[in-house]
């Protein structure tokens, strides 16, 4: 297996995910793009998915245009108007950022990705993501955003009737991309997270720390230049969820900036990357190569 | 074997529509839900088929009406020596009536004439042959009216008139020179508004109940589908590729639905027409072609608007962006 690993590494990490000589649509600035995927080249084709993280403490430069930010964002439920989810986010975050969103349960990390994808809008202030004001985006141009962002959720939300492959293609096929395209860049996608070759098998001749790689997979598979992960490792045992972070951690170093929302102490802990705390609503924390802190003592 | 040149050959041929995967998945549902989408499939195509039958047969009907509306008339037979300066003003009288529309003097040359006509079919030239030259048809005056249903009215106030007395074909026994078609009128009257109502009733519920059960397959279609939809969302699908197979197999069903309303009315009009012209040999059951195409192609669209309505509104509840 390692020997496989390191194989998908060398031939398909730079291609797939940067992009080859199709124009990836951009959420960030080409220039940054192109700045971060020279450091995906200079990382050395580490071993396999249980090596030592390279990117361990790394710090994106503040430079350019966000790709995301938030200003002065307001969520309220109706269900629950007395107590907003978030109250007055302010943030930014870079193009080739990895950004661990920690908080207890209820404090208001999956609202923040839900907001970023435009699944609920904000009741006040503004959300842009690549340049655009998401408060104010029409419902038809959704979709269209949602091609830039790739998202991956504690369930998988994998269908059980469609293969490995045919999960991954789907998101292709509902893009509207023709076969070709797909039959390219599917086997690509896969091999990249070491499934190529339980292409033919079904969800649940998976383990759950393979079903989550296919979701991984099919939120990669379009390129999109953001990925925002919802406790994808929460479901799995401690050594998959690294196998897994490493695989969000390897997607990040060739330029895409990744939001992931977490309760893993550990895992944040051994990242060192910026981490943005919530409670009840509110950032109490923004750390670079921070850990997941305060709730230490609980 | 390089990625890239694979994605070169990709970017060739882009954008296809998702027409073809609408209508894949829209018979995978079908194949699957047969039962349900059946039950779509024949409300539909009973609501279609009523209509049809409707259409066809109004029409049908209104020919039928026409001719005999214009046998609507009143026959006053006049006798052969009556005074023509009396004829004249008994007819400038009736013509004053508030009813009557017109009133026409017909000389017995012209009835004769007529005669001939209508009868030709039968051996008339025969019958006609055999008078050796006379002509034992009276001249009439014959009055149309305003309002066909006033008919009865009308003739009875020419029989009681002593005016017309003096100038009849029968004077003894002026109701006998009298002649109108009373019994056919009275009945298509009463029979065409029954129809027309009940007809009216029948669609109006057929098409509701069609509209719910395509309503409701699509619904089922909806469910079936909501994980796919939500990971279609996820991936930035559109709302329109969304909708695509539901809109597709409301479609299907509609259009299947009116193919089988339109045979089942074609078949049962050969069937019929032979029968109907044989038993009532005077009328004639002739449809104009462009009335048949007109009927079908609007069951058609009818069937579609039903299919497409069903589905939208079936999909405006659960497809909320
Ligand atoms: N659809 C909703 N309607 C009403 N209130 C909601 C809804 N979704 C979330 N909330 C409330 O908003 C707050 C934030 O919820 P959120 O799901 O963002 O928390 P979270 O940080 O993701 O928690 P967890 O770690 O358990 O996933 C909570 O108080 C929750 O009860
Ligand atoms: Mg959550």
């Amino acid at each position: 297996m390692p020997s496989h690993f390191r194989d998908t590494e060398q031939q398909g990490v730079p291609d797939v995910i940067t992009g080859g000589p199709e124009p990836v649509q951009t959420i960030t600035a080409s220039t940054d793009i192109a700045r971060s995927e020279g450091s995906a080249v200079d990382a050395p084709a580490s071993g396999s998915l249980y090596a030592p993280l390279e990117s361990k403490g790394k710090v994106v430069p503040r430079t350019g245009t966000p790709t995301i930010s938030l200003r002065g964002v307001t969520l309220i439920y109706p269900a629950q108007p007395n107590k907003p989810a978030l109250d007055d986010v302010s943030l930014d975050i870079y193009p080739g950022d990895f950004v661990f969103v920690v908080g207890h349960s209820g404090s208001g990390k999956s609202t923040f990705l839900r907001l970023l994808t435009r699944e609920i809008k904000a009741t006040k202030g503004d959300v842009i993501v690549a340049g655009q004001n998401l408060t104010k985006m029409r419902n038809w141009k959704v979709p269209y955003l949602r091609r830039q962002i790739g998202t991956v959720y504690q369930d998988f939300k994998l269908l059980p009737d469609k293969t490995v492959y045919g999960n991954v293609a789907f998101a292709l096929e509902c893009i509207g991309k023709p076969r070709s395209v797909i039959e390219a860049q599917v086997p690509e996608v896969l091999r990249l997270v070491g499934l190529a070759e339980k292409m033919d098998n079904f969800p649940d001749q998976l383990s759950g720390g393979e079903q989550q790689r296919v979701s991984v997979a099919r939120a990669m598979v379009n390129r999109p230049p953001l990925l925002v992960c919802d406790e994808p490792t929460g479901n799995l045992d401690p050594a998959i969820s690294l196998g897994i972070m490493k695989l969000l951690d390897r997607i990040n170093q060739t330029g895409t900036t990744v939001v992931m929302a977490t309760h893993d102490r550990e895992m944040v802990d051994s990242m060192r990357r910026r981490v943005v705390a919530l409670e009840a609503g509110h950032v109490v924390r923004d750390q670079e190569r921070g850990g997941y802190g305060f709730y230490d003592a609980l | 074997m390089s990625c890239a040149t694979k994605r070169g050959e990709a970017t060739v041929s882009m954008m296809p529509s998702n027409l073809g995967y609408s209508i894949r998945e829209a018979g995978q549902h079908i194949r699957r839900n047969w039962s349900t989408c059946l039950g779509a499939i024949v409300t539909i195509f009973l609501s279609l088929f009523v209509i049809g039958v409707f259409i066809l047969g109004s029409s049908l009907v209104s020919n039928l009406v026409g001719s005999v509306e214009d046998r609507v008339t009143i026959q006053a037979f006049l006798s052969d020596g009556a005074d023509r300066a009396a004829v004249d003003a008994y007819q400038s009288k009736v013509l004053g009536w508030s009813n009557v529309e017109s009133v026409t003097y017909k000389s017995k040359e012209e009835a004769l004439q007529e005669y001939r006509e209508t009868m030709s079919n039968r051996n008339a030239e025969d019958a006609v042959a055999a008078l050796d030259g006379q002509n034992p048809v009276p001249a009439s005056l014959v009055i149309k009216l305003d309002d066909p249903k006033q008919v009865e009215t009308t003739a009875n106030q020419i029989v009681a008139d002593q005016e017309f007395a003096a100038i009849a074909d029968t004077p003894e026994n002026a109701a006998s020179s009298v002649q109108y078609g009373k019994e056919t009128v009275d009945r298509l009257f009463s029979v065409t508004n029954y129809i027309r109502i009940a007809a009216a009733v029948l669609i109006v519920l057929l098409v509701f109940v069609a509209f719910v059960f395509i309503n409701n397959t699509i619904r089922l279609a909806i469910t079936a589908r909501r994980r796919e939809i939500g990971i279609m969302r996820l991936v930035g699908a559109s709302n329109s590729f969304i909708r695509g197979p539901f809109v597709a197999e409301g479609a299907i069903e509609a259009l299947v639905g009116s193919v089988l309303a339109i045979v089942s009315l074609q078949v049962g009009w050969n069937f019929l027409k032979p029968q109907l012209s044989n038993s009532l040999q005077f009328l004639s059951f002739e449809l104009k072609p462009q009335v048949v195409i007109g009927c079908y192609v609007s069951l058609v669209l009818l069937g579609v608007v039903i299919g497409l309505f069903g589905s939208a509104i079936a999909m405006r509840r659960y497809l909320k962006v």
